[in-house]
């Protein structure tokens, strides 16, 4: 049965455990994951990390057999397992709140998978000849996957025929030759036990074999779920925010020894949690996830020190995201300075950068390149103190070991390689520093907007009081910080600022070809991009609305934090 | 400390409230009068009686029979609806949720009326009008009666569960079928059983449905299947209670009581059992591996 595709997917499938391909899941008609395309290397470490509701856990389900893609392909080792039941893939999981068996003891949970195994023997004839039969389990996996293929309404129809005429030829050749068969024997007491007490001496567990499960402590239990999952031996092991019930320093510990493990099993551990300080120490490779979508794929330093967009930037750890204009050959101007940078932009070219808070150089003295700032807030964090200083009507965020006087003016520098210059994302208004308001409004700018909290979390509903309903629990997010998306083309402009929820002056007005992509700065230096047919001249001052069904909301910070 | 009397007082005299009357029960079950409340003296009459009435004795079979087979079907059938609504999506399931509330709060003769509706219709219009009165007709009513109370016993139990044990056992291996019988039956058994002990108490007692329901069959035979409850209500209309009923109700009662007690010493038994879990139990399993090696 060898395919005629082309040579890349074999050298693929030896490359990569696992491949989505075009993976597209919809729930409700709500699309949760949108066309994801990723490719997971053997014995890599890849961690999943977002925000709730970004898709990560289904992406995680999907790839255990917990939900079904509604389109494209999920690949182990080359070969398409979306039609393949949970019970029947080499993929084992630990789960969020571990799931243990409470009736079994340590023991039999434990073994409970290897109970389950079937080992395979040649079946042999009376002569000692191998008999064939034709492959059952082969003609049923082909026979779902052609019912699957034939209403997936999302795949190219050229592309649906041109599949299903080949799985209708693979399942003529099933039907017509015998392949040799198999017999099935269940493993021996003493091959279980054997196996077992190897399992629990990997996680530390030898001594509590006969214990219930309920005399546990969370970390131990942690240890029977990992244990469990991996005494199958599976390729992939998933572990589905494994560490959340756990307290910090219980956290701190595991996150070594799931690296440990990792390095002593060698199999593939696809992690998925939204600490991304956990991500940062434990991955090879990091994928951030938003909205269903793949933000950036890289190695713990590149997605920190080299993000893609402010999403990830704003995401992995707290930073400075400002909005900037290249003004030279590898100079930006930011805080209303000139700063000097790595990167290599066109020309007023309008940026984004983003500064880590350890990169802020800090100074007593005015020294040349230096900003003046003021001191608004000071707090001591153990190792380093933390600056919240005003730079005009920016805020810095900085971190330093020195201990600087709060009244005192303050200096400081960004050196080049602690700049980063990121593309402007295309007419999305990105407000990493906006809140939720006792009034339940949304607050840009310090400027309220109606909004729709619902959007804080996927398929919540929100009540006249503006508390939000999700899964049973309930939300109450005044006071909470978020980040507010505006698509640009969403945002209403006009020259009557009587009834606009925000006025602002135009600064430049560039014409598209159909359409004006106009950037206005409030007093405050806050800029809205506006995309409109009408034409603004720059110094105009214009009043904006925004609906609010078109402001997207993502919570910053804990979920647990706000609940009521 | 008066307080603590009062609220002792309390309790003690709704127990005898409730247990007074079975305690005279069993007490006038040991004489033979035939008038309720005259003693002539301890006499074992009416339980030889009992054994030897042959229209109790037949009552007594049906109603046994009738009442194991309900409660098992209805305990079957409840015990799955509830595993299915469980995992079922959030508004279909409080859907039926409701519905099944209904039978539960609905009066009891609105059941049986509607179901001898239904069984009078379906006999004429789909059997050619037959009759269809018979045990069958009985057990589905009676199952139809039992089966709510069956599910709200089982729900509780899993509610509790953590829905994530099903997947786990699909993730290590087991077929769904298989996951359900290794993972969620023994997490919801209690449930279970205490439906199973209710829809058969239900069954035991029920004289509404019955009446309505019932048709030959059974040890009646030909006539109509008598019950206890049925045959008691034959025999009041007729003249005054069998005196041998004092002596039926007593056993029934003390049967119950012996279910009940050894049902709660059990779970006691149990409950210590698990603090004090078997210590080594794999270990020595293990060393007799290594002895069959020798």
């Amino acid at each position: 049965m060898k395919s005629v595709e082309n040579p890349n997917v074999e050298k693929d499938a030896q490359e990569y455990i696992i491949q989505l391909k075009n993976v597209t899941k919809i729930f409700d008609g709500v699309t949760v994951i949108d066309k994801m395309n990723l490719n997971i290397r053997k014995g890599e470490f890849v961690t999943i990390l977002g925000p709730s509701g970004c898709g990560k856990s289904t992406t995680l389900r999907m790839i255990a057999g917990f939900e079904t893609n509604d389109s494209g392909d999920i690949l182990l080792n080359g070969k398409d397992i979306t039609p393949v039941p949970p019970y029947k893939r080499p993929i084992n999981t630990v789960f969020q709140h571990y799931a243990l068996f409470p009736n079994l003891d340590v023991y039999e949970n434990v073994a409970f998978g290897l109970r389950n195994k079937k080992i395979p023997v040649k079946e042999l004839d009376k002569n000692g000849n191998q008999v064939m039969k034709i492959d059952k389990n082969a003609i049923k996996y082909l026979k779902s996957q052609i019912k699957r293929i034939s209403r997936d309404r999302i795949m190219e129809e050229a592309e649906r025929e041109e599949r299903l005429a080949d799985l209708n030829k693979k399942l003529d050749d099933a039907l017509t030759n015998p392949v040799p068969s198999y017999k099935y024997r269940k493993l021996s007491e003493e091959e279980i036990d054997d196996k077992v007490v190897r399992a629990l001496s990997i996680v530390d567990l030898d001594e509590l074999e006969d214990r219930d499960i309920s005399t546990l402590s969370g970390g131990q239990q942690q240890r029977v779920a990992i244990a469990r999952a991996i005494i199958c031996e599976p390729e992939i092991l998933l572990l589905d925010e494994p560490l959340g019930a756990l307290d910090l320093k219980m956290r701190k510990d595991m996150q070594i020894e799931l690296k440990e493990m990792h390095k002593k099993l060698g199999i593939t551990f696809i992690y998925v949690t939204h600490d991304q300080e956990e991500a940062l120490t434990m991955s090879d490779t990091i994928i951030v996830m938003n909205n269903g979508v793949i933000q950036q794929i890289g190695s713990p330093e590149n997605i920190y020190n080299e993000p893609n967009n402010a999403f990830v930037a704003d995401f992995i750890g707290s930073s400075n995201i400002y909005n900037g204009t290249v003004n030279g050959p590898r100079q930006v101007r930011i805080l209303n300075a000139n700063f000097a940078c790595v990167d290599d932009f066109e020309l007023n070219e309008r940026v984004e950068v983003v500064i880590r808070p350890e990169d802020v150089k800090l100074s007593k003295e005015e020294k040349p390149g230096y900003v003046q700032g003021k001191i608004v807030s000071k707090v001591f964090k153990g190792i380093h103190y933390q600056y919240v200083i005003m730079v005009g009507h920016d805020e810095v965020l900085a971190q330093t070991t020195r201990d600087y006087d709060p009244s005192a003016p303050i200096y400081l520098n960004i050196l080049p390689d602690g700049i980063h210059l990121m593309h402007k994302q295309d007419n999305t208004n990105i407000y990493t520093d906006s809140y939720i308001g006792k009034d339940h409004r949304v607050y840009i700018d310090d400027q309220p907007f109606d909004c729709i909290l619902s959007k804080l979390l996927p398929n919540s509903t929100v009540d006249e009081d503006g508390i939000v309903t999700y899964d049973k629990k309930k939300y109450d997010f005044a006071n909470a910080d978020v980040v507010a998306t505006v698509d640009a083309h969403k945002i209403q402009i006009s020259d009557d600022t009587s009834d606009a929820q925000i006025t602002c002056q135009v600064i430049n007005s560039v014409w598209k070809g159909d359409h004006y992509v106009i950037l206005s700065r409030t007093e405050d230096d806050e800029d809205f991009l506006i995309s409109t047919p009408d034409a603004y001249n720059p110094g105009d001052i214009v009043g904006l609305k925004i609906p609010a069904e078109f402001i997207e909301l993502r919570l910053k910070g804990d979920l647990d934090e706000y609940e009521i | 400390m008066v307080k603590k009397i009062l609220s002792y007082c309390y309790i003690y005299l709704i127990l005898l409230f409730i247990y007074l009357p079975v305690f005279y029960l069993i007490i006038y079950s040991f004489t033979a009068a035939d008038t309720l409340g005259m003693w002539s003296g301890f006499d074992l009459k009416l339980y030889a009686d009992l054994f030897t009435n042959k229209e109790t004795m037949i009552a007594l079979g049906n109603t046994l029979i009738l009442a194991v087979v309900a409660s098992l079907v209805s305990t079957v059938i409840g015990t799955l609806g509830a595993i299915g609504l469980f995992y079922m999506k959030k508004g279909l399931r409080s859907f039926f949720e409701n519905v099944n509330q209904i039978p539960v709060v609905n009066a009891e003769i609105v059941i049986a009326m509607s179901l001898t509706v239904m069984f009078v219709f379906v006999g004429q219009k789909i059997f050619g009008g037959a009759n269809l009165f018979s045990f069958w007709t009985l057990l589905i009513g009676h199952c139809a009666l039992a089966i709510p109370f069956v599910y709200l016993n089982v729900k509780p139990k899993l509610t509790q569960m953590d829905p994530a044990l099903y997947e786990a056992a699909l993730d290590l291996g087991s077929t769904p079928t298989k996951a359900i019988h290794q993972v969620i039956i023994p997490q919801i058994v209690p449930g279970i059983f205490s439906g199973l002990l209710l829809s058969f108490t239900l069954s035991l007692d029920d004289f509404i449905v019955t009446a309505f329901t019932r048709g030959s069959g059974l040890l009646s035979g030909h006539s109509q299947i008598e019950t206890l409850s049925t045959l008691v209500q034959t025999k009041i209309k007729k003249g005054s209670l069998p005196p041998e009923m004092r002596a039926l109700t007593t056993i029934i009662f003390l049967v119950v009581l012996t279910i009940v007690v050894i049902y709660s010493l059990k779970v006691n038994h149990d409950a210590k059992k698990a603090k004090s879990s078997l210590a080594g139990a794999h270990a020595k399993k293990r060393s007799s591996f290594s002895k069959e090696a020798r």
